[in-house]
């Protein structure tokens, strides 16, 4: 019964936390210029997160080390050296985009120009990290992160073509805009396949001190969570195709614009909840994101960390996140277009996934961390798709951030 | 409209036709959303200022792309110069909370929208 109810939770804190402004503003975007095409886009990034999720989590349940402990100690801090920086700069540039999408909430709430919301936002960031223990940012947050639901019943309630929308399941060529397609599907896959989600969940699953017996836990938590959070992504993209898309406005550009996905629908309870989706998805990543750069660093450099402990118990820890959300906060307060931001920062995250994907295909088949939970034939199957998708990405990111990006 | 929504080639002027038409159709759903209580009045202003502002952009991009004598470049500049003046309207009749002025400005949007489609027809839509 406790493990039924660990899963449950496990679920909700994974489908509250899916989404956030890289999947939104990717799906919204793609749905918009591309109808409904994208989808398997969507798919694929959460076949891979679910894969990459289950052995982060798998990997510190047996080993009791997070995923960057286990690179730092298996190849030696000079090697761990390369993805901690890459991680560290596309972490930066997700939490800034973060912040910024909670500062669009306001200003869409307020009227107040999303610029002065950036420092009040860190704050507030920092205050819950501060004061906050682990279980109640990954669970209060999370749990109220369900909001981002309406999606799906919004798609629903649409009744959108069903056989469209599988045949948007399967990779298609591009119509029109081809480097705009491309750079869409990249910029998705980005913000599916986060490292921030699969290293922050080892870390995650080490500060709930998980063993060997949540290794069922972890599997349900990983395929169901993550199902669930991408069919929440999938909702946005049939959302704004069948709204956005057939009303005529196939260029998302301007984050005004995302509030129209829900109003049609919902009407003024449809502004209501795209504010509050936008506003808790946002903050819940932005608050993720930035223990994840503390947990990188403290677990890099060897420090005590852990969100459970007191400040005092760990200063470096608490200083990195601290930092970091004053820094993220600085680009967003400078008045540079969070949903640009967004846009770039994915596809910048897909062309830095080889750093952080490659270590798995050793850390999860050695005996020393994993004893017989080593990957199987399928795992390390995925594991090598997903690097050879990554490295796919990393050489096509940036020219189609310069040819098909916004 | 759906000939500027099926075009398959990406100029710049093409490019930009479409993301004015895509703004146009920005303001006149925000336009409509206001009219029915469904969208607050400070976010219907904010969206129409930057739609407008957009627009302007649009025209100057489209004058920097093409020689002044082109009659490409003059048709659907004024066309796009029509659409930001009736975005920039519709933010004063929200403002004002006139709906009249609103609709008014809905109905300018309308015909400027249906200008750049005849413009865009006329000089890039493919020809059969």
């Amino acid at each position: 019964m406790k493990k039924l109810l660990e899963i449950s939770l496990g679920i909700v804190t994974s489908v509250g936390g899916f989404l956030e402004v890289g999947s939104m503003a990717t799906a919204a975007q793609a749905g918009a210029t591309f109808g409904l095409r994208l989808i398997w886009a969507i798919l694929l990034g959460t076949i891979c997160i679910i894969f990459l999720v289950e052995m982060a989590g798998r990997f510190a349940a047996v080993s009791g080390h997070t995923i960057a402990d286990g690179i730092r100690e298996r190849f030696g801090f000079n090697t761990f050296l390369w993805p901690l920086l890459a991680t560290l700069l596309v972490n930066f540039m997700v939490m800034s985009a973060e912040i910024g999408g909670v500062a669009i909430a306001a200003d869409l709430a307020t009227g107040i120009g999303f610029q002065w919301w950036a420092i009040p936002v860190a704050f507030l960031a920092w205050l819950f990290l501060w004061k906050g223990t682990f279980g109640f940012i990954e669970k209060g947050v999370a749990v109220l992160g369900l909001v981002t639901l309406c999606f799906v019943v919004a798609a629903v309630m649409l009744k959108p073509d069903w056989k469209q929308v599988a045949a948007g399941a399967v990779p298609s060529l591009p119509d029109h805009d081809a480097e705009s397609y491309w750079f869409m599907a990249v910029s998705i896959l980005g913000a599916s396949i986060s490292p921030y989600l699969f290293m922050f969940y080892s870390s995650g699953a080490v500060e709930d001190h998980w063993d060997k017996t949540y290794l069922g836990t972890n599997r349900a938590i990983a395929g169901l969570g993550m199902s669930f959070g991408g069919t929440i992504s999938v909702s946005v993209l049939i959302v704004a195709a069948l709204v956005l898309g057939e009303h005529g406005v196939n260029q998302v550009d301007d984050y005004h614009q995302l509030p129209l996905l829900l109003i049609p629908i919902f009407g003024f309870w449809g502004f209501v909840l795209f504010v509050a989706s936008l506003a808790i998805a946002c903050f819940g990543a932005a608050l993720e994101i930035a223990l994840q750069q503390a947990y990188l660093v403290a677990q890099g450099f060897g420090w005590t960390w852990g969100e459970d402990r007191k400040p005092r118990e760990d200063p470096g820890f608490c200083s990195v996140y601290t930092i970091s959300l004053l820094l993220a906060a600085i680009p967003i307060g400078l008045g540079l277009d969070p949903l640009k931001l967004t846009i770039f920062s994915m596809a910048v995250t897909a062309a830095s996934l080889p750093l952080t994907v490659v270590p798995f295909l050793f850390l999860l088949n050695d005996e020393r961390y994993v004893g017989d939970h080593r990957n199987g034939m399928i795992s390390n199957a995925a594991v090598i798709f997903v690097i050879a998708l990554g490295f796919v990405l990393a050489v096509v990111a940036i020219p189609l951030q310069i040819f098909g990006g916004s | 409209m759906l000939a500027l929504a099926a075009c398959s080639s990406s100029g710049p002027v093409e490019q930009e036709s479409k993301i004015a038409a895509s703004a146009s159709q920005t303001a006149v759903m925000v336009m409509d959303a206001w009219a029915a209580g469904a969208a607050p009045s400070n976010y219907a202003s904010a969206t129409l200022q930057s739609t407008a502002e957009a627009l302007v952009e649009v025209g100057r991009q489209i004058e920097s792309d093409n020689p002044p004598e082109s009659p490409k470049r003059r048709e659907v500049v004024t066309a796009v110069g029509q659409l930001s003046a009736a975005a920039k309207d519709a933010q004063a009749g929200v403002e004002a909370g006139n709906l009249r002025q609103v609709s008014q400005a809905r109905q300018e949007l309308r015909a400027a929208t249906a200008n750049l489609a005849a413009a865009y027809a006329k000089y890039f839509a493919p020809k059969s």
